[in-house]
């Protein structure tokens, strides 16, 4: 169990490590991390099997006398989940360098390594303390990525990202996390949480000084920074910004609900406003004003930024009910969200590499030039938005289940609806600007468009794709992991 | 009052010197005001020192000797950078830099 | 055999800095200085390995005992910062020789010299000592050759600064004189172990009171804590970049230091916090410092002013932990000082080895400086991330520790001012290092050849930022060292 624990730890350092030395032979050097990435990922899956075997709620390991660690289901989930598509960006990023050479090879595999890194050490920290340090340092190893190009337009981007991300950090989130540590001495996560000794009339406002001070989980006045990251690259913006980064505000978030506070004092001591909790109201405002400004995006890259900013804050809205199916809820839809968005970025990624395209409407009749690429796509968007046999469908459908389960909660239901059919309006728009014949043939549309060139891409997208498919197989498996949690 | 005549003389002295540093724009009269200020303070310890009916406490008195040479020495210091900020500038009123 | 180390340490840096000035070649001075201050640093460092193993040293001038002799103490944390003191001396004279060499004419570097052994003699004095007039006499001394320092330069304003220095820094002496004589009439001795002794009986006599104010404001002025701070401005921006090392991170420090041991050894936190408001005058006085110079800093356009001004913010930083009157408080001012002495120390090495090689400190002519000078620019920003406190780092733990220590006494207002000014620190530093990192459009040179980095400065400065890093990351074990070391 250590030996994996190890596995997974030392492989995003080798992956760094690697980038590094083997920088003179950049095309091997990505076949190579692609396939030492792919060793985390049968690690990470064999340290599930080993933490079933344990049984317990939640196992603390010790590394070296000194480094302590903390697993328990939603840390290995989304270890998992990290470990998965990180290998799959690896495999995409092999064609992707080789065609858009304005990205340096060495630097970027490097800090995307070292971000990966951090993230699974942001998944395994044993208190918030900890937590808070790799979440700092991953906003630090992620500006190098946002700001590769070094021209102004990425510096100006990418200092937007800094200061805002840094910025809620320092503002909310340490104060919060000072509070803390002032009343109760200690930030451990514990099972039924830690909060009781604090004063009662501080809950309300140290939640809400945590929800907005870990900005990376994009809700709405915090949300700036990521249509700014838009400037990095599709591989660093479908991993990090889809995947690695944002889930890990979630995950915070999801960590602090469960086991600092606990669900059973949150739900008895928010605020409550509207006949739900304050926390609820905020989300959902947050879910409706990001996907309004969805609808208004003119290039791939910012819709689909708007498009996970909304998806996310639907995760927090799921968590905001603050019952242990409504966790599990979140759970899969951040899962769900994750290999769709991915499915789309490394899509739109596709075409961009090609030729250039990065406005909805010169995507105007690819779907009959590049068949499968432009099908995975739109499967990728249907399931976003949650239609029937895809997986969106099931994670939403969990949401609905768990706001049904206790007391009803109309304002979830009344607001996820609607997210539901905003995000379909901008989502469809797309299809069907893809599968309409252009009236007017643009130049940009006339390149050839061969797989063999980007074989990796696509075997990367396909891969993707299928995990999207198979969802419905996984995500027993999720639930059935999620109930080993101890609330 | 009377008994303690001493003590706000060298109060007096004491602001004397501080108002001379401060509003002197000439940076001699500014060094001579400071040495001024430091003199007050050396009074003061030697006027703690009286006792009653006795001879008076020696300790003060010897330590306001060595506080006489501090300041002889930062007095030396200021003169020499005078000098240098004459030979800078033209000129030692801190008005016309 | 170690009390006459004790006073070794002192007498050697005089007497060698007195010979110096006989002597005329430049090359054997420097090398006979250096001798002197590793001398010294070794002695220092061979107390504080006696000090922590069997306790407190003592050493009686003459053999005359207390309270009748002047002695001369080492404690734990006196220790501590000696050996602080020699080593920031023995680094800055190793890795400066290029820089002094180019800025003095050889006639007057052994006066320099001489100097300069007699101010590391004097701090040295100044905090190994136990008597309150031999105290003074360590201040002035220190002073004295402080101002020498200062205003040998090739600037041309540093005549005029040192002449204000001088001015102010010996009003503020003087006030320490005074105060000191309060307190010796009210107690009749001038041995502080004997007047620890003594306080208890004199809680309630209005000369303590008066003595204390005036040694406060002395050491206040001194220490340049906000209102009082202008001639550390004017002073600094006009030193050469030889001594800015120096004086910049070890004047001020100790001063402060003598603040935190009269507050909480020599008076007592009980009498300081009963009988005088000190500790909210030194909240309010330091969290105005902080913001207001944080401010300053943001419009600074020169590398080193804005280094000046970050300084003074730290400082207010430190004031405020110190005026939180607990243990807490004090654990946390002395992180900042050590913080502080490491970080400003390396930053001001590192400012004076670019403004070697590039002529100039203006921020538009130090553009992406990363291609000239990769590792000088690698080093800045570690220090700076402990400037700014980001996670990692010794400024960070000092940071957390303030929050948590301000939240437990209940002061919000305080905590809100401070946070805002550490994210000005993270604006006005990274203003920096973007220039550094990235090229600016329209930046006139195309071709930046590197530069030949100094590897003398280089390994200081790594050396001094790995000990930062370390305390960093085993933040446990430097806590428990602390604790140990703080009466």
């Amino acid at each position: 169990m250590s030996g994996f624990l190890f596995l997974l730890l030392v492989t995003p350092l080798i992956c760094t490590f690697l980038s590094c030395v083997l920088h003179k032979s950049k095309h091997a050097m990505s076949i190579i991390i692609f396939v030492v990435s792919s060793f985390s990922f049968l690690a990470s899956i064999l340290l599930i099997k080993g933490f079933l075997d344990i049984g317990e709620h939640l196992v603390a390991m010790n590394f070296l006398g000194f480094i302590s660690m903390q697993l328990e289901p939603i840390s290995l989930i989304f270890i998992c989940m990290v470990t998965f598509l990180w290998s799959c960006t690896n495999l995409y990023s092999i064609s992707y360098l080789k065609v858009n050479h304005e990205i340096i090879p060495t630097k970027f595999y490097f800090f995307l390594s070292i971000s990966i890194f951090v993230t699974i050490c942001i998944a395994l920290a044993p208190n918030l303390v900890v937590t808070f340090i790799f979440y700092e340092l991953l906003t630090i190893f992620t500006y190098p990525l946002v700001a590769h190009i070094g021209g102004d337009k990425e510096c100006k981007s990418a200092r937007i990202y800094l200061y805002m991300l840094m910025g809620a950090s320092m503002l909310l989130f340490l104060p919060a996390l000072g509070f803390l540590l002032a009343h109760i001495g200690h930030s451990d996560f514990v099972i039924g949480g830690i909060a009781k000794n604090l004063p009662v009339g501080s809950v309300t406002i140290l939640f809400l000084f945590f929800l907005y001070g870990v900005a990376k989980s994009a809700i709405v006045p915090m949300h700036f920074w990521l249509p700014e990251a838009m400037v990095a690259s599709f591989p660093v913006s479908a991993v990090l910004h889809a995947v690695a980064v944002v889930k890990s505000g979630i995950f915070i978030m999801l960590k602090i609900s469960v086991y600092i506070f606990g669900l059973d004092y949150l739900r008895s001591n928010i605020f409550s406003f509207l006949d739900t909790n304050i926390v609820s109201v905020l989300c959902g405002l947050s879910l409706l004003i990001s996907s309004v400004f969805a609808i208004y995006q003119t290039r791939i890259k910012l819709l689909l930024a708007y498009s996970t900013i909304s998806q996310l804050s639907i995760c927090l809205l799921a968590m905001s009910m603050f019952h242990p199916l409504a966790i599990t809820a979140a759970i899969l839809h951040m899962v769900s969200h994750a290999f769709g968005k991915i499915t789309l970025f490394f899509a739109s990624g596709y075409v961009y590499s090609s030729s250039k395209i990065s406005d909805i409407k010169d995507f105007a009749g690819l779907g009959n030039k590049m068949k499968l690429i432009m099908a995975m796509f739109t499967m990728a968007s249907l399931s976003i938005i949650g239609l029937p046999i895809f997986a969106g469908f099931i994670s939403k459908a969990y949401i609905y289940y768990s706001a049904i389960s206790q007391d009803i909660n109309y304002f979830v239901l009344a607001v996820l609806s609607i997210s539901i059919l905003i995000t379909a309006d901008y989502f469809i728009k797309v299809i069907y600007i893809i599968y309409e014949e252009p009236k007017v043939i643009s130049k940009k549309a006339e390149v050839n468009y061969s797989y063999k060139l980007h074989s990796s891409m696509t075997c990367a997208i396909i891969l993707t794709f299928l995990g999207l498919t198979s969802y419905m197989f996984l995500y027993d498996h999720i639930v059935d992991l999620m109930s080993l949690v101890a609330y | 009052m009377l008994n303690n005549l001493h003590y706000i003389l060298c109060a007096l002295i004491i602001a004397v010197g501080l108002y001379g540093v401060a509003s002197n724009s000439n940076y001699i009269k500014k060094l001579v005001c400071l040495s001024i200020f430091q003199s007050g303070v050396i009074m003061f310890f030697l006027a703690i020192a009286k006792v009653h009916g006795g001879s008076a406490n020696p300790l003060p008195h010897v330590l306001m000797l060595t506080a006489i040479v501090v300041g002889v020495a930062t007095l030396a210091v200021g003169l020499a950078l005078t000098v240098m900020i004459k030979k800078t500038y033209n000129t030692i009123e801190e008005d016309e830099i | 055999m170690v009390k006459n180390l004790l006073i070794l340490e002192i007498l050697l840096p005089i007497l060698v800095g007195c010979v110096n000035c006989l002597n005329r070649r430049s090359g054997l001075i420097y090398l006979i200085t250096s001798l002197a201050l590793s001398v010294v640093c070794c002695f220092s460092i061979y107390i504080a390995f006696y000090v922590f193993s069997y306790g407190d040293i003592h050493y009686y001038f003459g053999g005359w005992l207390p309270p009748v002799g002047i002695a001369f103490k080492i404690t734990k944390l006196k220790s501590i910062f000696a050996i602080l003191i020699s080593s920031i001396a023995l680094l800055n004279f190793l890795q400066g020789k290029s820089i002094l060499f180019n800025e003095l004419s050889d006639a007057r570097i052994p006066g320099f010299c001489g100097v300069f052994l007699i101010c590391v003699a004097g701090f040295l004095g100044v905090v190994s000592t136990n008597d309150f007039f031999n105290l003074y006499v360590f201040i002035e001394i220190a002073s004295l050759t402080s101002y020498a320092l200062v205003s040998i330069s090739s600037n041309r304003d540093s005549f005029k600064a040192a002449f204000n220095y001088l001015v102010i820094g010996t009003i503020a002496a003087t006030f320490i004189l005074l105060g000191i004589g309060y307190l010796y009439s009210a107690s009749g001795t001038l041995n502080i172990d004997d007047f620890i002794t003594k306080m208890p009986g004199l809680v309630n006599s209005k000369l303590i009171k008066l003595g204390y104010y005036l040694l406060m404001t002395g050491l206040l002025i001194k220490s340049g804590l906000f209102p009082l701070h202008t001639w550390f401005v004017d002073s600094y921006k006009a030193s050469s970049s030889f001594v800015l090392p120096f004086l910049g991170a070890v004047s001020s420090k100790t001063y402060i230091l003598l603040i935190i041991i009269l507050n909480y050894v020599v008076f007592g936190q009980d009498y300081v916090s009963n009988n005088t408001r000190i500790n909210l005058m030194l909240i309010i006085m330091g969290a105005v410092a902080s913001l207001i110079a944080a401010i300053s800093a943001l419009r600074e356009k020169n590398l080193r002013n804005m280094l000046v001004f970050s300084s003074i913010s730290q400082i207010g930083y430190i004031f405020i932990a110190i005026g939180l009157g607990n243990r807490v408080g004090v654990i946390v001012a002395v992180i900042f000082l050590i913080s502080n002495i490491f970080a400003k120390a390396s930053l001001f090495i590192l400012t004076s080895h670019i403004f070697l090689l590039n002529k100039s400190y203006i921020i538009e002519k130090l553009d992406h400086l990363k291609e000239r000078m990769p590792i000088t620019v690698a080093l800045f920003m570690i220090n700076a991330a402990s400037i700014i406190g980001i996670p990692v780092t010794m400024g960070f733990l000092a940071k957390m520790g303030l929050i948590v220590g301000l939240i437990q006494e209940g002061r919000f207002f305080i905590l809100c001012l401070i946070v805002f000014s550490s994210l000005i620190s993270l604006l006005y530093i990274w203003k920096f290092l973007e220039y550094f990192l990235y090229t600016k459009k329209g930046s006139k040179d195309i071709e930046s050849p590197r530069f030949n980095e100094n590897k003398v400065s280089i390994f200081v400065v790594v050396l001094l930022s790995s000990v930062n890093l370390l305390c960093g990351v085993f933040f446990e074990e430097f806590f428990v060292f602390l604790n140990n070391m703080i009466f």
